[in-house]
Formats: structure tokens, C-alpha cells, sequence
């Protein structure tokens, strides 16, 4: 059993050394100034700088607070689908796989998600429980998405994309704003956001929200007397604190909680009772050798799967420092070092803990060349000690003293940004990004009808390289602009769970173990543009195939590891909105083509892992708002509204929902 | 093996389309306006320790030279009875090459094109005054007379002159500074 209450006190004492050991002078970014002055979107997430979003050097996108207001969705998930190059598989209410640049699949982990820089991927599995992030839309400023590996500047798990949730600022913005939800699936949920200033130099900004509703109930039947309906809680309480003109001190706290219905890595349903907590602490100064930025934060997770037995018990702790600076007026430079500290009990069950420790440095090097060229180049070190104590399965063939992986890996990150006049803009990026092993793939281990399944402490990191071209530019035509990208990706070294089959006296395990590699061809284009002063419409087409070399099937071509990216992934996506506002009205429908894909099932009788077709489909979901008054806004949002139910993913069909909201800005 | 990703015909089309859209051709560049002025109202929030609230620009220009008057004019018009973008408030004082001495009391001086000749002079009061110099003559700011240049269209552009803000002892957000050209 993980020490928490040692663990919390020695962060706490930690902060206080950090608080006393830096002399003041800096600001957090002010993204709503920076915004108004340079007319676009800033972001921080492509280089670890503040940057305009046409500077970046990777393609991205970024989701602004209006475009979260009018979309259709009713949480983050939602928010997310619909984008180019962002898969977003929906598996019951509150629950969903999201991937960026394909490779989407139950507990899928692949992408990094950040709130505010604080990663809320949770770190046993590398996973995202969208729903169980503890924040609320209204708290959203905007959603970055970085597509592509990016672990040079973030570390492990950004190896297909990273997204980056920017709430408001708690001392600069004020955000007030009360919501109320009803709707079919007995959907019930409130949110609140409500900013205070203690003073001109302490703001804070606490958030919450309750969600009840009934799961998708369309499961078979083995699998659907398992499944629990949907209980979300969620508070946050974010402050910032002006302790000179140049320094600024931030805590946070979150807690959330939340039962839903996930799709396992194993590719089955099952309900899912997650609870997260965190606290975090950040130093923010302007000083004479640059923006310093002193981070420290834990994140807390309890875990249970009652379909598996598994109870996950996980604790990251992450300490980072970083310097952004500017030599010479000319390059803009960061440099950063990094101490995590990661633990799991391997399971209920079995006993022990397994845990690693991250020892990272990294830098960054963005060079304005002249008008028409820039140059970014990144590299981080990661070094991972592992280690496990602690009681295990017997059929488990491996000693603690054999958990001694030793793993050095290096990312880097290089694009050029090509201007080659005032309207258009080329990209040219490498990427090297490292998946590492999640203490899952390192260590858990548990009881599985007659075998034990377990990690490996032999296992690989996964390694994806990415070349990537992508023009831009604004056409004037249709008053807005047109962006494409095509790219070529390469994973090495796959990741599977319950690979290998060992036999000894003790019994039978099966173990995991790297399964080989991957490749992806891709290419998006994208439209967007505006018309008749109210109306505003995007359409983007993304291309992705790809070409598995795993070891997945046995002789007989049977699929024995849950893991086939090949057939599984949809190879044309069509996605399009057309927004119209005025007065007090704002309606706004997206809709998605998704071509037709086979997808992983396991089932109980042989054949246990099967590929189940999905035909194509049309998903469409709307919005329609009427504005009350200054403080209140009534909103009917249809999700997926076309038909009752609809086949998207192999978990269970998608069910139409239709809520109506009454917001209150006060 | 390697699967057959995109069909010609789908690849000839594809391509088509992004080469189609460099036939569209674009806006002519905007000239200095309201928008300018935002810009440069919001950049101004960005000098650490610099002007708040309600700040007198003092507008320089040179009565000889037509470009100068007319870049004046416009500034006049645009800032006339107060001009506010983000946390300040630009208002207009119209200040002659031959009477720079006006510019002490105000809060920021905007030089305008057609003052060539007087770079030396506006830098030696902004100096004297500790104003910052901001401007549409890219030119002043190239040769280390002006401390900030700003454009607005086609995209906003802001350049500034390492050297000419640290004689008038001006530094900025370091966020700003990441974001902004620096000569």
C-alpha cells in the first residue's frame, strides 16, 4: 500500500523549499491579452513557449471557448469530436477513446492530456477516463491539440498527440457561470464555475459538477448485467497569487469521482469506478535569466474494475523546473529537468508495488531565422529506473530482483516553418517520441481464471517516428483558410498485455511483451471560412491507413493478442459545421462520415478475440441556443440525433441523446 | 505488405485542390487605422511598468511633409475624444517636429512616417522623457531611432529594437517579448 499521507507531506515540505529558494519576478500567461493583440489564438503547447498559433511548428488545433459553448456536446469527449484527425470512439455515456493520428482502441494510450500543463492521462495504463478530468466546459479558455508525437517537450505518452486543456486564469479572469442539464438517458447534471478575488493580488476559481444518467444499454447481455450507470462528481479549486510584480504562486486542488462503462484493453465492457485527487503547487517568475517556472503536483488514483478483480492503487508525483529565455533578441530558448515518481499496487490480490522513477532533462531551441524561416529544434532525456517489492503471483516468472529495467530514451522534435510570403506557410517536422512502458505493461499482476496475467519487466518502450509536411494559408475568398498536412508514421516496438505464455510448476502465466511494429500514412485537408457576417462553417477530410507487422495471430490466423490497428482503423473521415448567430440566437450542427472498419471484440466463447464489422456512418449532433437575457441562455443540444441508435465502434451502438440546458452567467 | 493507399484519381484530385487555392488572390494591405492603434494600445500594456489607464500619445509629425500630416491626421481622427483597446485609453496630442518639447507629460510618443529627417531629435526627447517610441516607419525602428514598430495588416507584426528600448529603459512581458520580432 502506497504511503500517501508520507508522500503529500513530503511534497508539502518540498514546496516549502522551492517557495523559499527563488527570487521573484514573473507573470502566468495572459492568453486573453495576448489573444487581442496579435487577432489569433496563442498557445504554449507546440514548443513549451508562448507562440501565435500560425508560428507553431507542428500542426494542431486549437478549440476556443466559443467553439466549446456552441458545440452540441455536454462534455469533453463531445468537445473533441468532429475535428480532423481526432477519433473519438464512444463506448457509453461518460465514456470514450479518444486518439489523435489513428490507433484508436479500448483504453487506448497514446495521447498526453494536460489541464493546464498538469497531466491528467491517468499513469498506471498511460488512459484517459475523459469524464473523471475535473474540470467543466465553462472553466475552458481553450483546448490545444498537438498532432503528432511531441515528447521532446512533454515526456512519455505524447507519441500521437497531445491535448492541452487551458482553463481561465484565476487573477486575471473573471468567469461566473452556473449550468443546469436535463435530457433523455435520465441525464441530470449541474456545473458551477465561479471566480473570486480575495484581493487585487489572490484570485481563485472553484469549479464543479454532478452528472447522473443511465448507460447505453445495448451491450450483449453477458456483458450488460455488469455495467453501472453514469455518477460523476468533480470539484476544483485553482488559485493564483500575485507575490510581487514579477512572481506569482499557483495551488490547485482536485477531486473527482466517477462510475461509468469503459472498453477494456482486452476489448470488453465493463464498469468502471474511478477516483482521482491532486494537489499541485507552481512558482511562476520573471527573472533576470528568464521566465522560471517550478511546478510540483500529485496525482492520486483509485481504480476498480469488478469485471477483472483488478483494484488499481496509483501515484504520480511529478517535480519539474523550467527556464524560457531569449538570447540575443533572436532565439528563444528552454531548458527544463524533470523527477517523477510513479507507483502502483500491482493488485489486490497479489500484493507488492511496483514503481518507477523518471530522471529527465530536455531542451528547446527556436530560431527566427529571418521573415520567411524558423527553426525549432527539442531533445529530452529520460532515464526510467523501475523496481518492485512486495508479495506476487506465483506463476509469474519473474523475481523482484529482476524489475531493474534501466531505460535511457531520447525524443526529439524538429520542424522548419517556411513563409515564403505574407499569406502562406509550409511546415516541415521529425519527430521521435517514446511511449514508454506504463507500470501496467511493467508489473500489475492478477488472477485470471486458471492463469495469471502479468507485466513484464523486459518489456520495451514503444518508439514512433513521424515526418510530416503541412501547408496553411488564408484564403480571402471564402474569408477564412485552408490547412493540410500529409504524414508518415512509424511505431516501434507495439506494446501488447497478456502475450506470452509461460508454464512452470507454480502454473500457467501469461505476460506481456513487445508485439512489433506499426506504420501510418495520413493526410488532412481542411477548410474554414465565414459568410453573410453571421454565418460560419469548417470541413476537413482526413486519410489515415495502416499497415500492421505485429505478432498478434497464431498459426491458424486466429488474433491471440488484443491488438490489430490494420483493419481496425477507419480509413476516410469526413467532418463538417455550419454555424449561424445573431441577435440572440446561435444554432450550430456538425456532422462526421466515418468510413466502414472491422473492430476488436473479445467475447467469453471461442473465437475470443474477433474483428466485428462497422459499417459506415453519419453521425450528426446540433445545438440550438436562445439568450433569455443578459444572464441567461436556454440551449437544446441533439448528440448523435439522427437515429435511435447507431453502430460507431464495436463496445455497443451510440444512442441518441438530447438535452436541454438553462446557463446562468452572474 | 503495404497497402495501396490513395487511388490515382483520388490523388490527382486531392492535390488539385491545394494547388487551385494559390490562383485565389488576396487582400491589398491594409493602411494605418483604428486597427493599428488597437494594436498598439494593447502592445502598450505589455512594457512592464509602463502607461495606464488614460495615456496622452503624443502624435509627431512633421507639418512639412504631407505623408507625415496625413499619417497624423489619421492618428488624430482615430484617437479623437479617447481611444480604448484593452486596459488603456490613447488620447491624441498633436506634437511638430519643431516642438518636441511638448511631448514631456505624455505617456508614449507615435512617430509618424515622413519624420525622417528628425529621428535624431524625436529619439533624443523620447530619451530625455523616457517615453517609449512607437511607429508605422519601419525604417526608424531599423536604424535604432524608434522603439517599436507595428503593422496590423495583413497579420500583426511587431518589431522591436532591442537597443532603443534599453536606452529608454523599457522591458517587456517576457510572453510579449517571446512572440514579437526583436532586431
Amino acid at each position: 500500500m502506497i504511503n500517501r499521507k508520507r508522500k503529500i507531506l513530503g511534497t508539502a515540505t518540498a514546496l516549502a523549499a522551492l517557495m523559499t529558494a527563488q527570487n521573484a519576478s514573473a507573470q502566468s500567461m495572459d492568453y486573453g491579452s495576448l489573444e487581442m493583440l496579435f487577432g489569433e489564438s496563442v498557445t504554449t503547447s507546440a514548443i513549451g513557449v508562448p507562440q501565435r498559433a500560425t508560428d507553431v511548428p507542428v500542426t494542431m488545433e486549437i478549440i476556443t471557448a466559443d467553439e466549446i459553448r456552441r458545440s452540441a456536446a455536454s462534455d469533453l469527449s463531445g468537445v473533441l469530436k468532429y475535428r480532423g484527425g481526432v477519433e473519438v470512439w464512444q463506448h457509453s455515456l461518460g465514456s470514450a477513446d479518444i486518439s489523435v493520428r489513428g490507433y484508436n482502441q479500448g483504453g487506448t494510450n497514446r495521447l498526453l492530456v494536460l489541464v493546464n500543463g498538469r497531466q491528467v492521462y491517468l499513469d498506471h495504463f498511460g488512459l484517459v477516463s475523459w469524464s473523471s478530468i475535473p474540470v467543466e466546459l465553462n472553466e475552458i479558455r481553450q483546448i490545444e491539440i498537438v498532432k503528432g508525437p511531441n515528447t521532446a517537450l512533454f515526456g512519455f505518452n505524447a507519441v500521437g498527440g497531445v491535448v492541452n486543456i487551458v482553463t481561465y486564469n484565476p487573477l486575471l479572469d473573471d468567469v461566473d457561470r452556473a449550468s443546469a442539464t436535463a435530457g433523455t438517458q435520465a441525464n441530470q447534471q449541474g456545473s458551477f464555475v465561479g471566480s473570486f478575488k480575495l484581493n487585487d493580488k489572490v484570485g481563485v476559481r472553484v469549479s464543479g459538477g454532478v452528472t447522473d444518467a443511465d448507460h447505453f444499454e445495448n451491450a450483449p447481455a453477458a456483458e450488460l448485467a455488469g455495467l453501472v450507470d453514469v455518477e460523476r462528481r468533480s470539484l476544483s479549486i485553482d488559485s493564483l497569487t500575485q507575490l510581487t510584480d514579477k512572481t506569482q504562486l499557483g495551488v490547485e486542488l482536485t477531486s473527482s469521482s466517477l462510475d461509468t462503462v469503459d472498453f477494456l484493453p482486452t476489448m470488453r465492457l465493463s464498469a468502471m469506478d474511478y477516483a482521482t485527487q491532486s494537489g499541485r503547487i507552481r512558482l511562476l517568475s520573471d527573472t533576470g535569466i528568464g521566465r522560471i517556472e517550478a511546478d510540483l503536483y500529485t496525482n492520486i488514483l483509485d481504480l476498480t474494475i469488478p469485471s477483472t478483480g483488478l483494484q488499481i492503487d496509483n501515484q504520480v508525483t511529478v517535480a519539474k523546473l523550467q527556464d524560457v529565455f531569449k538570447i540575443g533578441g533572436k532565439h528563444n530558448m528552454r531548458l527544463s529537468a524533470e523527477y517523477r515518481h510513479n507507483a502502483m499496487d500491482t493488485s489486490s490480490g497479489a500484493g507488492g508495488e511496483v514503481s518507477f522513477d523518471v530522471f529527465s532533462a530536455g531542451g528547446m531551441w527556436n530560431w527566427p531565422i529571418n521573415e520567411k524561416f524558423s527553426l525549432t529544434n527539442a531533445v529530452r532525456v529520460d532515464n526510467l529506473k523501475l523496481d518492485r517489492e512486495g508479495g506476487r503471483l506465483a506463476p509469474i516468472p519473474f523475481a523482484n530482483s529482476q524489475y531493474d529495467a534501466d531505460l535511457l530514451e531520447v525524443s526529439v522534435n524538429s520542424g522548419l516553418v517556411w513563409k515564403p510570403d505574407d499569406i502562406n506557410t509550409i511546415r516541415l517536422s521529425y519527430a521521435r517520441g517514446i511511449g514508454a512502458p506504463s507500470l501496467i505493461d511493467f508489473g500489475f499482476q492478477i488472477v485470471s481464471g486458471p492463469v495469471a496475467l502479468g507485466g513484464s519487466p523486459f518489456i520495451d518502450s514503444t518508439v514512433v517516428t513521424n515526418y510530416e509536411a503541412a501547408w496553411e494559408r488564408p484564403v480571402d475568398a471564402i474569408n477564412g483558410k485552408f490547412r493540410s498536412a500529409i504524414f508518415y508514421q512509424e511505431s516501434e516496438d507495439v506494446k501488447g498485455i497478456a502475450v506470452n505464455t509461460v508454464v512452470s510448476p507454480a502454473g500457467v502465466a501469461v505476460v506481456a511483451d513487445n508485439i512489433g511494429d506499426s506504420e501510418l500514412w495520413g493526410l488532412e485537408l481542411g477548410f474554414s471560412g465565414a459568410f453573410n457576417q453571421h454565418w460560419n462553417w469548417r470541413a476537413d477530410y482526413t486519410f489515415e491507413t495502416i499497415d500492421d507487422s505485429l505478432r498478434n495471430r497464431n498459426a491458424a490466423g486466429a488474433i491471440v493478442v488484443a491488438k490489430e490497428f490494420e483493419d481496425t482503423n477507419p480509413e476516410h473521415t469526413v467532418n463538417a459545421q455550419i454555424g449561424y448567430a445573431k441577435d440572440k440566437w446561435e444554432i450550430d450542427l456538425f456532422g462526421s462520415y466515418v468510413s466502414s472498419s472491422d473492430r476488436l471484440r473479445n467475447q467469453a466463447a471461442p473465437p475470443v478475440n474477433f474483428l466485428e464489422p462497422v459499417g459506415d456512418y453519419i453521425s450528426v449532433s446540433g445545438r440550438a441556443a436562445y439568450k433569455i437575457d443578459d444572464q441567461l441562455t436556454l440551449s437544446l443540444q441533439g448528440q448523435d440525433f439522427i437515429t435511435d441508435e447507431q453502430r460507431q465502434n464495436a463496445a455497443q451502438k451510440v444512442e441518441r441523446r438530447v438535452l436541454l440546458t438553462l446557463s446562468a452567467d452572474f | 505488405m503495404m497497402k495501396k493507399l490513395i487511388g490515382t484519381r483520388w490523388r490527382t484530385g486531392l492535390l488539385a485542390v491545394p494547388l487551385l487555392l494559390t490562383a485565389i488572390p488576396q487582400a491589398a494591405q491594409a493602411e494605418v487605422t483604428k486597427k493599428d492603434f488597437q494594436v498598439i494600445a494593447r502592445a502598450l500594456s505589455f512594457v512592464q511598468n509602463g502607461p495606464k489607464g488614460t495615456v496622452d500619445l503624443a502624435i509627431v509629425h512633421d507639418p512639412g511633409n504631407p505623408a507625415s500630416m496625413a499619417d497624423a491626421q489619421a492618428a488624430q481622427n482615430v484617437l479623437a475624444g479617447g481611444f480604448k483597446a484593452g486596459a488603456l485609453t490613447l488620447q491624441p496630442v498633436m506634437v511638430p517636429v519643431s516642438d518636441l518639447g511638448k511631448v514631456a507629460g505624455t505617456g508614449a510618443i507615435f512617430v509618424t512616417t515622413g519624420t525622417d529627417a528628425h529621428h535624431g531629435a524625436i529619439q533624443g526627447a523620447s530619451q530625455a522623457n523616457g517615453l517609449v517610441t512607437i511607429t508605422d516607419d519601419r525604417g526608424c525602428v531599423n536604424s535604432g531611432k524608434c522603439a517599436m514598430f507595428v503593422a496590423s495588416s495583413p497579420k500583426v507584426e511587431i518589431i522591436v529594437n532591442g537597443g532603443a528600448a534599453s536606452a529608454l529603459n523599457i522591458t517587456f512581458d517576457s510572453a510579449f517579448r517571446m512572440m514579437i520580432t526583436e532586431l
